[in-house]
């Protein structure tokens, strides 16, 4: 059979046969005096005591400090049964550690201590398409994508040369050409002494894991520049409202650190507001919106919407308050722009107005003191004795020439609205409905009055003139308000509403809780006013407006206190015109 | 109705005014004369008699009381002055400056006959008080 044992294995044997029965298994041990090269030993013959038995042949040097001074040769004869049995447990505990190599998901290797490949199993033949001759003298090295190759070499030439575990991550060319990643892992077994004897070695496939990275990088970037490019300052701070993120156009409108950044930037003016508002929102996690001014790097500040939403755990407790604040100057500064012209604009309507009446009133007012006049001189001229029937005559004619001009006055007046004809656009009365009341917002606010405003969102867009019905809208709210001046037993509340009507109109309301009005019909009519400023033409002025776009507008008292103030237009075009 | 003794004059700049209150003052027999501004007024040679005068507030060129004002040193007739709308501070500095009565338009004939019957009773005591 000629399979050689080492002397620990025969001694085992020995050992475990106690002393040798001759008849089963002999060991010979002989001095031999030279070995060729061929490690056959000269004048050796092995003693076969039996035919049902193997000889085992081991020779072994001894050695001097120096030199190898002889060689011994011993021999084992064992029963084959006893043989076979142990082949068969070897065989099997080979197979069985050779079947745990091959099947684990894992390329296996191993390398001698200097660090050359010896084994590789089969699924890493199977992987590269390469065959352990492949792999010696450093020729995996060009089965590892190149731009890790460095850093790989460099790696395992440290493991080699310390003994210290062996942990890289790579590309590994598969047999198609194709790379995929693998996390290396190499521990060296070491003998007593401590050297390493030999590497075993595991390529571990991560692609999906590194790829799985990967995808989350890009998104994680992706996210990341959204945050950056979107034209407004990101930020998210903990459940308690601390700061802790603020995104790069954040960082650089503040000027500072993350840690620089707090409520010493808002403007004194808003400051307070909204720390309160946002000291609401911790206690309650209710989300909330609101404008104010905050003070960027160079000291000027620059009116902002923010607004914030609480992000919710499974259990619903905040985890983080994310905020996002847009500039929004220009267009503040626009619509404070606005309200100044409107407040401007407001003012010269009023003097105009005023102007207009007093001017109206002395055209009127003349020919009516000279038809009193008249009118007592002429019952004088008839009472006097005799009557003096020819002055009363001439006086009569005046008065009814001076009547005919108070007349036309009246109607150059009525000549002078009717000329303002509407140039209708598309417009949504809703939108119209939200200007009027932010154009108003100071007024109503300064006298305290609380507003409700309920639109019905799926009125279509109509034809009017939007700066006839802004006026119209401006002055029924207006005179709401100035309704509810002397108000002081109830709530001052202001509701405006709109919607459909089935008679192919919408309709506007604006309710008041003013001191309500005695006739609801005189209050339309030029020069009615009960007001001590003002000279009554408002809402003959709303009339008009609402009659030149087909519409009706009138007022009736509420159930409970104030007055309510309707108008409709119609919603198709051909109505009116 | 007694005339009383005395001439009116008229400043109206509203010829439909000067007509009516003419008129009116012509039926209660009343001496006047009518003038269209103040201007007018000015120029013309008043006799000796007690008079008074009946002054509109807006008048083109010199107003009312640019009138009054410029009358103040003089031993000019009282001053009634006559509105279309009396709006006060108008009617406070019309009556510091010495103006027997302020009347709007329309004018009640009592009220202004009363008043022109007061102004004459005060200039001829003036008058007197003078020759004194």
């Amino acid at each position: 059979m000629g399979k050689t044992f080492s002397i620990p294995t025969i001694r085992k044997l020995r050992h475990q046969h106690g002393p040798i029965p001759s008849k089963r298994v002999s060991l010979t041990i002989s001095r031999v005096d030279s070995v060729t090269q061929t490690g056959h030993i000269d004048g050796f013959t092995p003693k076969v005591s039996r035919s049902d038995t193997d000889l085992l042949l081991q020779v072994w040097p001894l050695r001097n400090r120096l030199r190898i001074t002889r060689f011994f040769a011993g021999t084992a004869c064992f029963s084959t049964s006893t043989i076979a049995r142990a082949e068969a447990a070897l065989q099997e505990s080979e197979r069985s550690l050779r079947m745990v190599i091959e099947t684990i998901p894992a390329l296996v290797w191993s390398a001698a201590p200097d660090g050359e490949p010896d084994y590789i199993n089969q699924r890493l033949t199977d992987y590269t398409g390469k065959t352990l001759d492949d792999f010696v003298q450093s020729r995996w090295a060009s089965l590892v994508h190149p731009d890790d190759l460095d850093m790989t070499v460099k790696a395992w030439q440290h493991s080699v040369e310390t003994g210290m575990t062996y942990e890289v991550e790579h590309r590994l060319r598969r047999q198609n050409g194709a790379y995929r990643w693998f996390r290396v892992q190499g521990e060296p077994l070491r003998d007593k002494s401590g050297r390493v004897v030999h590497w075993y070695g595991l390529h571990i496939d991560i692609e999906d894991r590194k790829q799985a990275e990967q995808m989350i990088r890009e998104r994680e970037n992706h996210l990341r520049t959204i945050v950056e490019a979107i034209p407004a300052i990101v930020s998210r701070s903990t459940p308690a409202g601390k700061l802790e993120y603020v995104n790069q156009r954040g960082l650089e409108y503040f000027g500072g650190t993350l840690e620089q950044i707090g409520f010493h930037s808002i403007h004194p003016d808003d400051r307070d507001g909204h720390l309160k508002k946002w000291l609401v929102c911790l206690d309650t996690g209710e989300p909330y919106e609101s404008t104010y001014r905050v003070r960027r790097a160079d000291g000027v500040y620059r009116w902002f919407y923010v607004g914030v939403e609480p992000l919710r755990d499974q259990e619903g407790r905040v985890a983080s308050w994310y905020a996002v604040n847009i500039d929004i100057d220009e267009s503040k500064q626009m619509e404070e722009a606005l309200r100044s012209t409107q407040r401007k604009l407001s003012a010269a309507m009023q003097i105009a107005a005023a102007e207009l009446s007093a001017s109206i009133a002395h055209e009127i007012n003349q020919p009516l003191a000279a038809i009193v006049a008249n009118g007592h001189a002429c019952q004088t001229w008839l009472s006097s004795d005799p009557p003096n029937i020819e002055r009363a005559q001439l006086t009569a004619e005046r008065i009814s020439r001076d009547a005919n001009s108070a007349a036309q006055v009246v109607q150059r007046i009525r000549g002078l609205f009717k000329h303002a004809r509407p140039t209708k656009t598309p417009v949504s009365i809703n939108d119209i409905i939200g200007e009027t009341l932010s154009l108003l917002a100071e007024e109503i606010n300064g006298r305290v009055v609380t507003t409700e405003v309920d639109l019905d969102r799926e009125l279509p867009v109509i034809l009017a003139d939007p700066v006839q019905i802004q006026q119209l809208i401006v002055n029924l709210v207006r005179n709401a308000i100035e309704a509810m001046e002397g108000v002081t037993d109830c709530l001052k509340h202001l509701k405006v509403t709109s919607q459909r009507e089935d008679t192919g109109t919408l309709s506007v309301r604006i309710h008041d809780r003013g001191r309500g009005i005695v006739n609801p019909q005189t209050v339309f009519e030029p020069f009615f006013t009960t007001k001590e400023r003002g000279m009554g033409l408002g809402l003959s002025i709303c009339r008009s407006i609402t009659e030149a776009h087909g519409g009706r507008l009138w007022s009736a008292p509420n159930t409970d206190a104030g007055t309510t103030f309707t108008f409709t237009l119609p919603l198709e075009p051909e109505v009116f015109e | 109705m007694t005339q009383p003794g005395g001439v009116v004059y008229l400043v109206d700049d509203d010829s439909r005014v000067r007509e009516g209150l003419s008129e009116l003052l012509a039926s209660f027999q009343i001496e006047h004369l009518v003038f269209g501004s103040a201007e007018q007024y000015l120029s013309c040679e008043k006799s000796a008699v007690p008079a008074c005068l009946v002054l509109d507030l807006q008048l083109p060129g010199i107003n009312g009381l640019d009138l009054q004002r410029r009358l103040a040193g003089e031993t000019g007739p009282p001053i009634i002055f006559i509105s279309g709308h009396g709006d006060v501070p108008s009617t406070v500095r019309a009556m510091k400056g010495g103006a027997i009565e302020f009347l709007t338009k329309p004018i009640d004939p009592v009220a202004l006959t009363t008043a022109i019957c007061a102004a004459f009773d005060q200039d001829r005591n003036q008058r007197h008080g003078f020759r004194i």
